[in-house]
């Protein structure tokens, strides 16, 4: 058998996702009591033992190094695969392995699909994971059951895997159920926390007003097309039925719902009760790019000059714009990155919206490498801080932290500054805007939004290094841990890097023909960003600003108070209404309280015949027997 | 009794055992909940000292076919806006033991929106016209734009082969016949 | 930004449709004629390029080179700018040809417009 690139590929990404279904079997507990402990099993390479001190002498195994091997080696692995890929060219790879459900007309198959796409985000999540899970390693060494954390991490990568790799809308349903479930696990990781599992609440229901939107795509698909397998469905040339835009329409809740686009986003913002590696992991590198991912793939659809467009790019707009509006009003640091992560989603859907699919893709990729870094310096500068998230009590951080510090600024750098990942990918976006035919709004909304994340941004930093420190009791012995500042440095190289890379090697993304104004406003609207903010950082004053435009943009735009007001009034009002009608009101009264009575009396009545008296027993008898001869003889005649 | 109430409600000091009374302010389980309306004075008393209550703060809900017999109508607050750093025996639901609980509780515990927060900073209607204000903004702008699209001056793009018919999926046999393409002869502006 | 508000406020009757272009005979006001535009790559090349619908237009051959000039490369893809560079200068004279045809529309419609104020206002002298 000849070794075809195809094969090595195809054989190499399957390898990836069985090693890496088969490690989550692997993940141990983290406690042994010393009775139990079989001490030649646990001492191997990957094992870290250390014993405490305590009277009961307790061995802790963690498999934190473990997971952080198996990633490792995956990350090597499709790095390769991905080397193979662009030096064959592939475009794509479909292998069917087998029949899943064959009782179904619409063969349901285990299908994958390998193309760029997918196989650059493979690097890319494996790479961030890698670090993320080293992170988490120094993170969550106080968490009593920190192996189980680990191993919800990897279940959670190899959902993600599967949604993206998956061509069958089953699978693809399978790894984003899965995605949301796991992201549900792991905010409410610290169960006893009423905060925390309240936020899993509210994403785990948001979630399920996205599926609502996937499953209206799968079901009408397979009404229209008669076919599970995306490229099925992108390639028909049917693509023009009357049910296309609820199609669409289904794709674009979809992605609304685990994208978090105005309308859905409250659940993003929430989450980050949950551990700090889990908001850097999920909710800024991986799990919310899945909407996106799912346009990027069924872009091909979206090509019909409908008015969709319009919307996702009118969506998009107002999602990146929203939340740069908030994020420059916020005071925890983490909020911020995550009103950030929102906005850039926006961004990435804005790119749909011009019908640029590979441009969002790209900015995709450049973005889980610098976000997924600002969440870990952040979680690294609130452990130092003893849980301190509030910006404005940070300060002079340069001095206590120098790597996290620096790593920090560079984040913030790659969203505004040329020469960054952030800025290869967002430069393209805001080109292809001004080169296309589109809603007048939609570039305004998007250099908006590139305005305030410039703000934003450089908040961040001019909080972090300007003032003095005003902490209590900072120990910065926490950079000493090398797990951190390797985590670090490696996503530091990857956002330094990313974007020349992708852009060079990668993807040789388009060139746009643009005005030298359009091609200079990526780098002429931070700049007056941050002029702006500067300005009025020195003209305010200490006084607290009572303005309503102030108010608004600290409270979201007061869209969850006012939207939780509503639902809640309509809500409770129906309920109000049919308890007072249904419950306690005609329905009682006719139904189980109406039939007490009545059945009463009935039989109240018939009770008057029974009297013991054996000449009415016979009259009565004789009467039915002649009514029922009566009724017969008219029946048939 | 009343003692201990003070007690509670001024929090005079924690460690001082007449707080400790204060837990023993719930409705025994031999009480079947809630009791009949109570008409009279000594009925009322009586249901007020089954819920651990004053009698000047007992007010149970109307008699009107529609109340709760003679279960107290408490104030509608949520549990987010409780004391946050308060010394409660739940922290995290902000709750005492024995606590007499809101008909609905169920609306007010943290798990739910807090939709009854009182003295908004802004109130709630004008929090409503700024959001709206903001998103009505935004769709009439977005219509505007939708009519008024922004276009760079330049005509559309030219593609050969009868503008890729066979490429496009058209029949390779039925080729229409589109219009040509031409440049512009260099010389013809000098 | 010039050219939206000529298209929208000031001249909105003879700003050209972006879609229908050109609305008039290519050939009119070519006394010498008008040379057609070449496509180099055919489309068995572009077939076997395995080249994306939307860059089979007529600088395909250059993305073609430039393909190839990657595949050959490969580590070193560092070596294709100059292949890129001239892929992108033809994309570059082909929106000017673009650009051209809708400045040539545009005229073409206000030399309509000129003409037919002119008939007019001649209409109404005699």
């Amino acid at each position: 058998m000849v070794i075809s690139p195809s094969l090595i590929i195809s054989s190499l990404n399957l390898g990836i996702l069985t090693i890496l279904l088969g490690s989550i079997f692997f993940f141990s507990k983290s406690y042994f009591s010393k009775g139990n402990v079989n001490f030649p099993l646990i001492k191997t390479t990957s094992a870290c033992l250390s014993v405490n001190n305590d009277k009961e002498e307790t061995i802790e195994y963690n498999s934190g190094p473990f997971a952080m091997a198996i990633l490792k080696v995956l990350a090597f692995l499709s790095v390769l695969s991905l080397l193979v890929t662009c030096n064959n060219s592939i475009q794509s790879i479909n292998i069917t392995l087998s029949l899943w459900l064959s009782n179904t007309p619409l063969n349901i198959s285990l299908n994958f699909i390998y193309d760029q796409y997918f196989l650059v985000f493979l690097s890319v999540a494996l790479i961030v994971t890698w670090s993320i899970m080293e992170f988490s390693f120094y993170y969550m060494t106080e968490d009593p059951n920190s192996s189980a954390f680990f191993r919800l991490l990897t279940i959670f990568l190899l959902n993600m895997l599967i949604l993206t790799c998956s061509n069958s809308l089953f699978l693809i349903f399978l790894g984003w159920e899965g995605g949301g479930f796991l992201s549900f696990l792991l905010i409410s990781w610290w169960t006893t926390r009423n905060d925390a599992s309240s936020s899993a609440l509210e994403a785990v229901i948001t979630n399920r007003i996205g599926n609502i939107g996937l499953i209206t795509f799968m079901a009408l698909s397979a009404l229209n097309f008669n076919s599970s397998n995306l490229t099925n469905i992108l390639s028909s040339n049917e693509n023009l039925t009357p049910l296309l835009p609820f199609l669409l329409f289904g794709l674009i809740l979809a992605a609304a719902g685990k994208s978090a686009q105005f309308g859905l986003h409250p659940w993003l913002p929430a989450l980050l009760e949950g551990p700090t590696p889990v908001s850097a992991l999920l909710h800024s590198s991986t799990m919310v790019v899945a909407g996106v991912f799912l346009l990027v793939r069924t872009s091909e659809l979206f090509s019909s000059p409908l008015i969709t467009h319009s919307l996702v790019l009118i969506l998009g707009g107002t999602t990146a714009l929203f939340a740069a509006s908030t994020a420059i009003a916020q005071h925890d640091i983490k909020k911020i990155i995550a009103y950030s992560t929102t906005s850039q989603l926006g961004l990435m859907v804005t790119a749909i919206g011009i019908g640029q699919p590979a441009l969002a893709f790209f900015h995709i990729c450049t973005h889980a490498f610098f976000k997924a870094m600002l969440f870990l310096c952040s979680g690294s500068v609130i452990h130092s801080l003893s849980d301190e998230q509030d910006l404005r009590k940070m300060g002079g951080l340069s001095k206590l932290l120098p790597v996290t510090s620096s790593c920090l600024i560079l984040g913030s750098l790659a969203l505004m500054a040329p020469l960054l990942a952030g800025f290869y990918s967002k430069d393209l976006i805001l080109e292809a805007t001004s080169a296309s035919v589109l809603n007048l709004l939609g570039i305004v909304l998007s250099i908006v939004a590139t305005m305030l994340t410039a703000v934003y941004s450089f908040r961040i930093i001019f909080f972090c290094f300007s003032l003095s420190p005003s902490c209590s009791s900072p120990f910065s012995h926490s950079e000493e841990n090398f797990n951190l500042n390797n985590a670090l440095l490696r996503l530091a190289t990857g956002t330094i890097a990313s974007g020349w890379f992708f852009s060079n090697l990668l993807f040789a993304p388009p060139s746009f023909n643009v005005t030298s104004l359009a091609k200079g406003t990526p780098l002429i609207v931070p700049i007056i960003g941050v002029a702006a903010l500067f300005m009025s950082l020195i003209s305010s004053t200490s006084n607290s600003i009572g303005s309503n435009a102030h108010s608004a943009t600290t409270s979201q735009w007061f869209f969850v108070d006012a939207v939780h007001l509503s639902i809640i009034t309509m809500s409770l009002a129906l309920s109000f209404f049919s308890s007072r009608t249904l419950d306690r009101g005609w329905q009682e009264n006719i139904g189980p309280q109406g039939i007490a009575p009545t059945s009463t009396a009935l039989s109240k009545i018939s009770q008057a015949g029974q009297i013991g008296l054996i000449k009415r027993y016979i009259l009565s008898s004789m009467a039915s027997v002649l009514v029922i001869l009566a009724l017969s003889l008219l029946i048939l005649s | 009794m009343a003692l201990a109430r003070c007690a509670r409600c001024l929090r005079f000091d924690r460690f001082s055992p007449v707080v400790r009374v204060s837990s023993a302010r719930y409705a025994s389980g031999d009480v079947s909940l809630p009791g009949p309306y109570p008409e009279t004075p000594e009925e009322r008393a009586a249901a007020a000292k089954k819920y651990g209550m004053r009698v000047e703060d007992y007010e149970p809900y109307a008699d009107d076919g529609w109340g709760w017999g003679d279960y107290p109508k408490l104030k509608k607050q949520h549990a987010d806006d409780r004391d946050p750093h308060g010394d409660w025996d739940f922290p995290e639901d902000r709750r005492n033991w024995g606590e007499v609980m809101h008909i609905e509780q169920d609306l007010f515990v943290r798990q739910r929106p807090n939709a009854y927060k009182q003295n908004r900073k802004i109130p709630l209607w004008k929090q409503s016209m700024i959001l709206g204000g903001i998103l009505t903004t935004l769709a009439t702008l977005g219509i505007l734009g939708n009519k008024y699209k922004y276009f760079v001056p330049v005509g559309p793009k030219q593609y050969p082969f009868n503008n890729l018919y066979v490429e496009k999926g058209g029949d390779p046999d039925a080729v229409p016949d589109t219009p040509k393409n031409y440049t512009f002869p260099t010389s013809s502006y000098i | 930004m010039g050219q939206m508000w000529t298209a929208y406020v000031t001249n909105p009757d003879t700003a050209p449709d972006l879609n229908n272009l050109p609305t008039f005979d290519p050939e009119y006001g070519f006394p010498d004629g008008r040379p057609e535009r070449e496509m180099v790559a055919s489309q068995e090349e572009m077939n076997m390029a395995r080249v994306p619908m939307d860059k089979r237009d007529f600088c395909a051959h250059f993305y073609i080179a430039f393909l190839k000039c990657r595949r050959d490369n490969f580590p070193n893809l560092l070596n294709c700018r100059h292949a890129k560079h001239e892929y992108d200068h033809c994309e570059y004279e082909d929106f000017v040809i673009r650009m051209k045809e809708y400045e040539r529309e545009r005229r073409l419609l206000e030399r309509g417009k000129r003409k037919r104020l002119v008939a007019e206002r001649e209409a109404l002298e005699d």
